[in-house]
């Protein structure tokens, strides 16, 4: 063990947050960025071999992220390994572990019977659900 | 301009845009937002849209290690979202309600000057290491609104218990509204709210920072997609780049001393002040 662990090991506990909980979160952030990383790279190494020629201005005239009205369409581009609806499944997986954090720390306050600090993160977990899925279509 | 010289271009400028923001708690969109609109001819809301993504990627990458070492303090960070999130959907429907008038740049000259007004205060503390720790007020004592973190340089534990909670909650909110009217992270935002009004120490304030605003960023992607200004061909090299970059910060960080990270967020914010000034002004 390194000496920084050692000293990690020793800092006071807080018992909501045990050392298991920074740990948990910490390997779901770790897994989400590697994920994401793996999943961008593929999609931008896919369309860059597809579409050698296509230009600046080319890209953002024709989004095609615009293109997927359903999710059949987006699951279509998705199976023929289209780089972009690769590169958004990256994305997607991002925000799922934003979600899953704030989860995370709702469970946490919970089980250590901090009853404030639990409803205000499920509070957030319902805030965040309302803006990805109310907010944004209801502005389309 | 080709899209692949466009990608290897990203790559190395969102590498050392990650990198900064890892350091001073910001994700990077600030410095990438106007990199894209005048440099690659980016119009300005698809810009916003892959910045937006950046500060998801920053703050993943920086959160994992973060909170590994346990320099993002997991209570403060969630306590403060419940101000934070509500902000940036406001900001983000705001934004439809703006989008045809000419507030917009009178809203931006205003944010850059209380941006600039911080600055001298902040300077002031610059010689500050650790900020002394108080009883804390009543918020703070009744959520235990405090924590440790060890300090690698100097070798010993640091407690530390937030002050000012109200006035914290109330920069919070501020932050995000500014961060879902223009689609970035707010981290300089939190960062003083964290620093100036919680008085936490600066690694904690900026790895903090950098947990939250991928959270805050979340509340109002929804809008950015709605909106078709997600390009993910623009949006991948970005987010890459600011990943490995934000990875290199987050190793370096625990190494720095709070003063240098003081400073280079100083440095950051007086630059993004006055950026935000003339790009109101240039708008009016």
């Amino acid at each position: 063990m390194s000496e920084a662990d050692e000293a990690l090991a020793a800092l006071p506990i807080d018992p909501t947050f045990p050392p298991s909980a920074y740990q948990r979160v910490s390997t779901l952030l770790r897994a989400g960025v590697i994920g994401f990383f793996i999943l961008a790279t593929i999609g931008m190494v896919s369309g860059l071999v597809r579409n050698p020629s296509a230009t600046v201005g080319s890209l953002v005239s024709s989004n095609p992220s615009a293109e997927y009205g359903s999710v059949g369409t987006y699951l279509d581009h998705l199976f023929g390994l289209g780089g972009n609806a690769i590169i958004l499944l990256g994305i997607f997986l991002m925000i799922a572990v934003t979600v899953g954090r704030v989860v995370y720390a709702a469970i946490d306050f919970y089980r250590g019977r901090e009853r404030i600090l639990a409803a205000l993160s499920v509070t957030v977990v319902l805030l965040l659900v309302v803006g990805l899925f109310l907010v944004g279509p209801s502005i389309r | 301009m080709l899209v692949l010289v466009l990608v290897v271009a990203l790559l190395a400028i969102a590498t050392g845009a990650g990198f900064l923001g890892s350091l001073a708690g910001l994700g990077g969109g600030v410095i990438l937002t106007p990199v894209l609109v005048l440099f690659f001819g980016i119009p300005f809301g698809e810009a916003v849209g892959a910045s937006a993504i950046s500060v998801l990627a920053t703050s993943t990458t920086t959160g994992a290690a973060y909170v590994h070492d346990r320099l993002t303090d997991l209570r403060i960070g969630n306590f403060l979202q419940i101000a934070t999130v509500p902000g940036a959907l406001i900001g983000a429907a705001a934004t439809v309600l703006l989008a045809h008038t000419s507030y917009v740049p009178f809203l931006l000259i205003a944010l850059g000057v209380v941006l600039l007004s911080t600055v001298p205060g902040t300077v002031a503390m610059g010689h500050e290491e650790s900020p002394p720790t108080s009883g804390g007020d009543r918020i703070s004592q009744r959520l235990r609104l405090e924590g440790n973190y060890f300090d690698r340089l100097q070798r010993r534990v640091i407690h530390y218990r937030g002050q000012n909670s109200n006035q914290a909650l109330g920069v919070m909110f501020g932050a995000g509204i500014v961060a879902g009217l223009f689609g970035i992270g707010s981290g300089v935002l939190k960062v003083l709210a964290l620093d100036r009004a919680l008085r936490l120490p600066m690694k904690v304030s900026t790895a903090t920072s950098n947990f939250m605003i991928g959270v805050t960023a979340t509340a109002g992607i929804g809008v950015l997609f709605a909106g078709n200004l997600i390009v993910p061909m623009i949006a991948a090299p970005v987010a890459i780049g600011t990943t490995l970059g934000a990875y290199g910060g987050s190793r370096l960080l625990p190494f720095l001393t709070n003063r240098l990270i003081r400073w280079v967020f100083i440095g950051i914010l007086v630059i993004l002040s006055v950026e935000t000034i003339v790009r109101g002004a240039v708008s009016l």
